[in-house]
């Protein structure tokens, strides 16, 4: 139980500040939603910088997600990653970003993210879930993201 | 020993394709690397043949695998694809001919040259194809959708044109973000023969998808309900799937409508403007029909249709469009359980019972809950202790409302729950199992659906009175929450309250295991499985011996209902829209889902039997007299999958009946579907449900449309308990393509005189010869790819015949040259699809293409020395399931390219076979 709360806390605290900066202090990352309907079963990375991107991210079944306020994200100026943990049993699960860093002469970007799981024995609601968190970033010529926090290695994509 | 002949005639002829001796060299001669392995493939498909069987069917010895590929109706392809161009002087200078409804994939380009090919190198030729021309009929109204492909970031334009004779009557350009363009035949444009151009600019090869309404969206039909009542001033509109909420928003505010209720994703309940709705009432009905013609013409629609209402008996969840529209219809999970049947019998829906459900609380406040339930709502409490509390109003008090997440978007699990069990029936969206029962809001579950053991006491030793020693405040209570170990003081607090009357009823749980989930596992919980649409155990149930009955649960990875949509249980949500919450419909699966509909059919059955309690409901359950098993012919049979088997709710509401019910007749197949390539012809069996010593006599059967034939109907007015009606389709009264819908009307004689009618769905598809998505390639891959292509191990290709693509794979006989067609031992992908841009991939958007078993579930295919597969049968699509949301089991595929086709082996000749060997056109 204690973790449990442990882990809210440490998301309330993800959500309330958005905007995840790094040393600069230039708003690096942010958090755009996140849902446990995200509708995408497997876990992993969606990399998004088209529209035609985004809409085959959305319209999935079982998904329950503030569509509008992805589609209000100007991919001309910044693209969208989805982090998601696949299909999860229950209710209780979440993921959030926590910290965004660049790296390798800012041509990596180094996503932190902070996974919530039910701790054993809580009571939780049982319609399967697909927990996501999806991430906006400025739309440069990243060589590769890199996030971490979500299983047991670090999870790569090449744009 | 006829295979070895066979085998050598065929390598004889296979190698004289080397010599170039009969073969014509191509036009584009950079073309002939790509295609010289289509030749080898081409040729072996076609000289399986030639050892004397026909239609490629070789001896099992000398297949590896083999199957074919369907194609999807209303299917055509540009006659002039880059493909077809390459081997060709020009391009095809003629007007191709098109369906009235139809889905194109083509191809143009303004200048011929060279694709970017790997490491720098010239990779494949693209010819020059500057327009493509189409002609087709077209009626007032009807719109042409044309979506561009391309590969480069900045696409040039593409322009549509519309023309009757040589008079320009519409057109439209792309532009330079290969958005999607439509263009209409104005109203005022008689319907005829028209023609339609595309035409390319700029310097590079685009890929295009022209498309009809209808057959551009899997989901559209014009079905009709003649002579239906229908609610006045109130549509149901299926938007664009691209609209999303946003635009649907703005969508209506243009055609100056008031969207109300969100039944599914894209579909709303809207309203007419006023001055439609100040007419008198006959005015008003003819002005709703003609308003509602407007909408269905419009661009951003795909169809509009009446919400139609109910014209006799009292209203039941059959009559929520939810549950009747064939285009919004998703509530099969209703019909599984044969709850139409019930809700016949309990025609009170539950009234008079009262249904905790403990959850997450409900959408809304007091007084003002979800528009769908707050007619059976009652007060309720809310449990949820500061820890898990997120209300703003921390801790234990009277309002049950659901706040939603703090983190993240919520879909209101118990909002969803509780609309299963009994959301009211009232015109609007879809109705519970239990649609006159009263629902009492317990929360128990807080943020993100998760709670705490001590809640969940407090909460049972409220609903139970014994908290407070008073009366029960509950019938029923469903448990659709689990993951608790077991705990005496909760077994101590079920066990009082079923001393008191109460039934609870739990999910089972999701982890696919046998392991005991509380608190279904308790002795006295009915523990609920879920099934999907076939009601088949659904992949994540839990099961095992504690299992007592199933009920639906849906199942996103599967479509066991055949009905096109994932097996997804529909109920009352809420979702943000525009940045504000508005109540939903949204589809969930889980064992949260199934305990509802158990909790729905008590709620009914305890309606018309108060005195029912645990041991009562237990007694009959066990006989077999509540799920679907017959125990009168075998012995009740207990699964560890479905426990005493799926409820049935007709049954289950019979054996509750105390007094004589009167007997109704009901029909199976309680929907039949006709068509012209599925069965056109049925059998419909009917049966009595009732326990009136009368017996049923049929007085007349009919239907009234000349594209049904009543084959054979029961003898009129000779009672008894079982008849058959025979009936075949006509389809040449039909007009092709468009589904209609009819019914069979029985009037028979019980108690009374009363009606059963039986809906027909009819379809006459006429393009099944015509169908064609363009030569296919038929590969198999290594599962586990290189980067971010797959390695092609085998290689066939084929043409259309009959709207198929039959494709063999050989066994790999290790004789050097290997043939394209010869596959050695081990698992693959197996996928198809067509290159009409000549890029030397397959299966990127503007190409069809084809997955085993299915596009976007691929599993791999074992093919072992001396087991040959055959039979695999798989479906070709231009829609991809990403777009098309029937395959959510896999992620989409970021960088995805295509599956690469094979460069011809090394040592082969220079010379081509013509492609077109196989009649291409």
């Amino acid at each position: 139980m204690a973790s449990l709360l442990a882990s809210l806390a440490l998301l309330a605290g993800c959500a309330s500040s958005g905007i995840v900066a790094n040393e600069s202090s230039a708003p690096l990352a942010r958090q755009v939603t996140q849902s446990s309907h995200c509708g995408l079963t497997g876990p992993g990375l969606a990399y998004v910088q088209t529209e035609d991107r985004l809409q085959q991210l959305l319209h999935l079944p079982a998904q329950n997600m503030a569509v509008q306020q992805l589609r209000a994200v100007d991919l001309e100026q910044e693209h969208l990653l989805f982090v998601t943990l696949g299909e999860r049993p229950t209710g209780g699960y979440s993921v959030g970003l926590v910290s965004a860093a660049a790296e390798e002469a800012g041509k990596t970007l180094s996503l932190s993210m902070a996974v919530r799981t039910p701790a054993p024995g809580t009571m939780v609601t049982q319609a399967l879930t697909s927990p996501c968190v999806v991430v906006a970033f400025p739309a440069r010529d990243w060589s590769e993201i890199r996030v971490s926090g979500v299983g047991e290695g670090d999870l790569r994509i090449r744009p | 020993m006829g295979n070895v002949p066979l085998r050598n005639e065929c390598r004889t002829l296979g190698s004289l394709k080397t010599d170039g001796g009969f073969i014509r060299m191509p036009a584009n001669s950079q073309a002939t690397a790509l295609f010289r392995y289509s030749i080898v493939a081409g040729l072996l498909a076609a000289l399986w043949g030639c050892g004397g069987s026909s239609g490629g069917a070789a001896e099992p010895a000398n297949i590896a695998l083999s199957g074919s590929i369907g194609i999807e109706t209303g299917t055509r392809v540009d006659t002039d694809d880059a493909g077809t161009l390459v081997l060709s002087s020009s391009p095809f200078p003629g007007v191709q001919l098109l369906p009235q409804e139809f889905i194109l994939a083509g191809y143009v380009s303004a200048v011929s040259g060279r694709y970017t090919g790997a490491d720098g190198l010239p990779g494949n030729a693209f010819p020059e194809d500057p327009a493509d021309t189409y002609s087709m009929t077209l009626r007032g109204g009807q719109g042409i959708s044309l979506q561009p492909f391309s590969a480069s970031r900045n696409p040039p334009p593409l322009t549509l044109s519309l023309f009757s004779g040589d008079r320009l009557v519409a057109r439209d350009s792309t532009g330079s973000q290969a958005a999607p363009v439509r263009i209409s035949l104005p109203d005022t444009e008689p319907t005829g023969t028209y023609t339609l151009k595309i035409e390319a600019s700029g310097t590079e090869p685009m890929l295009y998808i022209l498309s009809t309404s209808v057959t551009g969206s899997a989901l559209a039909a014009g079905f009709q309900w003649p002579d239906h009542d229908f609610a006045e001033s109130e549509a149901i509109v299926m938007f664009r799937q691209q609209a999303g909420q946003a635009s649907v928003r703005s969508s209506a505010l243009q055609m100056d409508v008031e969207p109300e209720m969100q039944l599914a994703p894209g579909v709303w309940l809207v309203k007419a403007p006023p001055q439609a709705a100040r007419s008198s009432a006959v005015q008003t009905k003819a002005s709703t029909l003609e308003w509602i013609r407007t909408l269905s013409k419009r661009p951003e629609v795909v169809s509009a249709t009446p919400n139609y209402t109910m014209r006799t008996m009292a209203a039941t969840p059959v009559d929520e469009p939810l549950y009747n529209n064939l285009t919004v219809g998703q509530q099969w999970h209703y019909e599984l359980v044969n709850a139409p049947i019930a809700w016949q019998l309990a025609n009170g829906g539950g009234a008079g019972v009262t249904v905790a459900v403990m959850d997450t609380g409900l959408y809304g406040e007091p007084g003002n809950w979800h528009s769908e339930l707050d007619e059976n709502v009652v007060d309720g409490r809310d449990f949820v202790s500061q820890a898990f509390d997120n209300d703003g109003d921390p801790g234990p008090d009277n309002n049950p409302a659901d706040p939603g997440n703090a983190v993240g978007t919520s879909v209101y699990h118990g909002t969803h729950v509780a609309g299963t069990v009994a959301a009211a029936v009232n015109g609007v969206g879809g109705a519970g199992i239990a649609y006159g029962a009263s629902l009492r809001p317990v929360r128990v579950l807080g943020e993100g659906g998760t709670g705490s053991s001590a809640d969940l006491l407090a909460a049972l030793n409220w609903v139970s009175g014994r908290s407070d020693g008073v009366a029960p405040h509950a019938d029923i209570v469903n448990l659709s929450l689990g993951g608790l170990p077991f705990q005496q003081e909760l077994l101590e607090a079920i066990d009082y309250g079923i001393r008191q009357g109460i039934l609870y009823v739990a999910a089972a749980g999701n982890s696919a295991s046998t392991s005991a989930s509380y608190p279904a596992a308790y002795e006295k919980v009915f523990s609920v499985s879920a099934v999907d649409g076939a009601g088949v155990l659904a992949s994540y149930s839990n099961y095992g011996d504690w299992i007592d009955l199933a009920a639906p649960g849906g199942d996103a990875s599967r479509d066991g209902n055949a009905d096109g949509r994932s097996d997804l249980v529909s109920s009352t949500s809420a979702s943000l829209i525009n940045g504000t919450l508005k109540e939903t419909y949204i589809g969930l699966q889980g064992t949260s889902m199934a305990a509802p509909h158990v909790a729905g059919v008590f709620a009914l059955m305890k309606s018309l039997n108060p005195g029912l309690d645990h041991d009562g409901f237990y007694r009959l359950l066990s006989g077999g007299d509540l799920t679907r098993q017959d125990c009168d012919r075998d012995p009740c049979l207990k699964t560890r999958e479905l426990g005493w088997g799926l409820i049935d709710a007709g049954k289950s509401v019979l054996a509750a009946s105390a007094g004589v019910v009167p007997n109704l007749l009901t029909s199976s197949p309680a929907i039949v579907s006709l068509s012209s390539e599925g069965p056109s012809s049925a059998t419909v069996k009917l049966s009595v449900y009732g326990r009136s010593t009368d017996e049923v006599s049929i007085e007349s059967v009919s239907v009234d449309v000349p594209w049904l034939r009543l084959d054979s109907v029961p003898a009129l007015n000779d009672p008894g308990t079982e008849f058959t009606i025979t009936l075949t389709l006509i389809p040449g009264e039909l007009d092709a393509g468009v589904s209609e819908r009819a019914p069979i009307v029985v009037d028979y004689r019980s108690d009374e005189s009363r009606r059963l009618e039986i809906p027909v769905i009819g379809q006459r598809v006429t393009d099944l010869q015509a169908r064609d998505a363009g030569r296919h390639f038929v590969l198999l891959v290594d599962p586990e790819p290189v980067g971010d292509l797959y390695t092609t191990i085998a290689q066939t290709s084929a043409v259309a015949e009959n709207g198929r693509y039959p494709f063999t794979f050989v066994p790999d006989d290790g004789v050097e040259p290997k043939m394209l067609n010869e596959v050695p031992p081990g698992n693959y992908i197996l996928v198809a699809g067509s290159d009409l841009d000549n890029d030397g991939l397959i299966c990127h958007a503007g190409e069809a293409c084809a997955e085993y078993p299915v596009a976007g579930l691929r599993q791999e295919i074992t093919i072992s020395p001396g087991k040959p597969v055959t039979g695999i049968e798989m479906t070709t699509s231009y829609a991809r399931p990403e777009i098309s949301a029937a395959t959510p089991g896999i992620l989409p595929r970021p960088g995805f390219r295509g599956y690469r086709l094979m460069p011809e082996p090394a040592g082969h000749g220079s010379g081509p076979a013509p492609k077109l060997m196989g009649a291409e056109r």
